[in-house]
């Protein structure tokens, strides 16, 4: 099987300068697929976070270019579009999965009943039910608590076109956050990392808070591995 | 010794051991225990009985003492056990991959049917479907089974005979039967956990997202121990 026709995912990202640090979801090497990255016209952190409608059309416009291109699956690099989510999924025929937010009603599934959820987030004041709704889910059933960055140096540099910082700054910041979270809420027993620079830091939560963590590039292994058959199994298909 | 990072949680049957297995060890990137839930038969897990909770319950306690992060229970038709079995051990713990439908339902576009593909469907009820968290009334789930087939004789048996061959004949059949009756199938989920070793032969046949056992491993294994690729595919650049 060539290199090209492995299946590649489609990302669908910010026009701020993306976030290349290694295990960042915006750098290759991260994973072991493809990637087609496209910056999606008009779509600025300042505008995406929140809930401004005006983009969508933008990042509709841009899914049915990647999917016209031949990409087997479309994701973000902002867990704020799961705003978006009914509408892209509806504009193509490929599976879209733009939010980590969509794994928590599995997460919330597979801890012991009366245990909570703890999402970690770029701006928790911002993030609100719109966002939960549209990854499938509402913050009225689902036993979740959210802390965010918001304030920290780390999520003053992302609302910048052009982000400058570095693995150090972000983990300080998560790891403030969801340690505070944990503190408040020790009935915690797993970790849903919203932010799309979050996986950067994601083993660091993982070892530190010794919660299960699942984050960007979770949700995107397991959307790859849903429409990639490896090569050996394809020949063997085709016996 | 390496800690586990999933246990697994078997039938009381004899292993598999097809590339694509629960049993084979080039199937999971990263360190598992295999243990048999004693009492755990084909028929008593698909019938509903629940008696046998109590054997998976001290079997997934077991497997958090013996060092397991995480548990993933066979088969998926324990999914009505997910709550007890969660609530008795501090690991996380997935019994089915009936737990993938509704974040499956979400990747497509509205109106789009998702296929089951079950061991029995004529076994398969509304509470198997809650256990997972979700409902056959209201999600848009066709439920298609193996039921009457070589490999469903085999499956049955104390030591399953199946091939890859066999296997990928009769879910291939029942999944064509599925898209026959119902148009906007746009994405598979297989209940059964021995058909992944035929996931990649559907993938290749439908050109439809697969969703299965390994599927649900995976994001259970990468929640508490990290992505398993992440090595590999760095040392390949």
């Amino acid at each position: 099987m060539d290199a090209k026709s492995r299946p590649t995912l489609g990302m669908l990202q910010l026009q701020n300068t993306p976030i290349r640090l290694p295990g960042a979801i915006s750098n290759p090497v991260t994973f072991d697929f493809p990637v087609r990255y496209l910056q999606v016209p008009g779509a600025w952190t300042k505008n995406v976070v929140g809930t401004d409608p005006g983009v969508v059309t933008a990042y509709i416009e841009a899914a049915r270019q990647l999917e016209r291109e031949g990409v087997a699956a479309i994701s973000s690099a902002c867990g704020f579009t799961a705003r978006f989510q009914k509408d892209v999924a509806a504009a193509v025929k490929i599976p879209v999965a733009l939010s980590s937010l969509s794994l928590v009603p599995f997460m919330a599934r597979i801890i012991p009943p009366g245990k909570k959820l703890a999402i970690v987030t770029y701006d928790a004041k911002q993030l609100v039910e719109l966002h939960f709704n549209g990854a499938g889910w509402s913050m009225k059933d689902t036993p979740a608590v959210i802390a965010g960055i918001e304030g920290s140096e780390s999520w003053t540099e992302m609302a910048k076109p052009d982000p400058k910082f570095n693995v150090g700054m972000l983990e300080r910041d998560v790891l403030a956050a969801t340690r505070t979270l944990v503190a408040a809420n020790p009935d915690v027993a797993a970790i849903v990392l919203e932010c799309s620079a979050f996986p950067i830091v994601a083993a660091t939560v993982r070892r530190e808070i010794g919660l299960p963590t699942v984050d960007f590039s979770t949700l995107q292994r397991f959307l790859m591995a849903s429409v990639t058959a490896q090569a050996s199994a394809s020949l063997a298909a085709a016996e | 010794m390496t800690r586990p990072t999933l246990g697994i949680q078997m039938l009381d049957v004899g292993p598999i051991h097809l590339p694509g297995s629960y049993h084979n060890p080039t199937t999971f990137p990263y360190p598992v225990l295999h243990r048999h839930v004693p009492g755990a038969r084909v028929d008593v897990v698909t019938g509903g009985d629940r008696d046998i909770l109590g054997a998976y319950i001290e079997n997934a306690r077991e497997m958090e003492q013996d060092g397991c992060r995480a548990i993933a229970t066979l088969c998926g038709y324990t999914s009505h056990f997910q709550a007890e079995i969660s609530a008795a051990v501090s690991v996380p713990v997935a019994t089915s991959s009936l737990l993938l439908v509704p974040f499956v339902e979400r990747l497509l576009p509205p109106g789009s049917k998702i296929a089951l593909l079950t061991f029995d469907a004529t076994r398969f009820n509304e509470g198997l479907a809650n256990g997972a968290g979700w409902s056959l009334k209201t999600s848009p789930v066709i439920v298609a089974g193996v039921e009457g087939t070589e490999s469903w004789d085999e499956m049955r048996k104390p030591q399953p005979g199946i091939t890859h061959a066999m296997l990928a004949r009769d879910v291939m059949a029942t999944a064509r039967r599925a898209f026959d009756a119902h148009a906007g199938i746009r994405a598979i989920v297989f209940e059964c956990a021995v058909f992944p070793i035929v996931a990649d032969h559907v993938r290749v046949a439908t050109g439809l997202p697969v969703f299965d056992y390994v599927s649900l491993a995976g994001i259970l294994a990468e929640s508490v121990a990290g992505p398993a690729g992440i090595a590999r595919s760095t040392a390949a650049e």
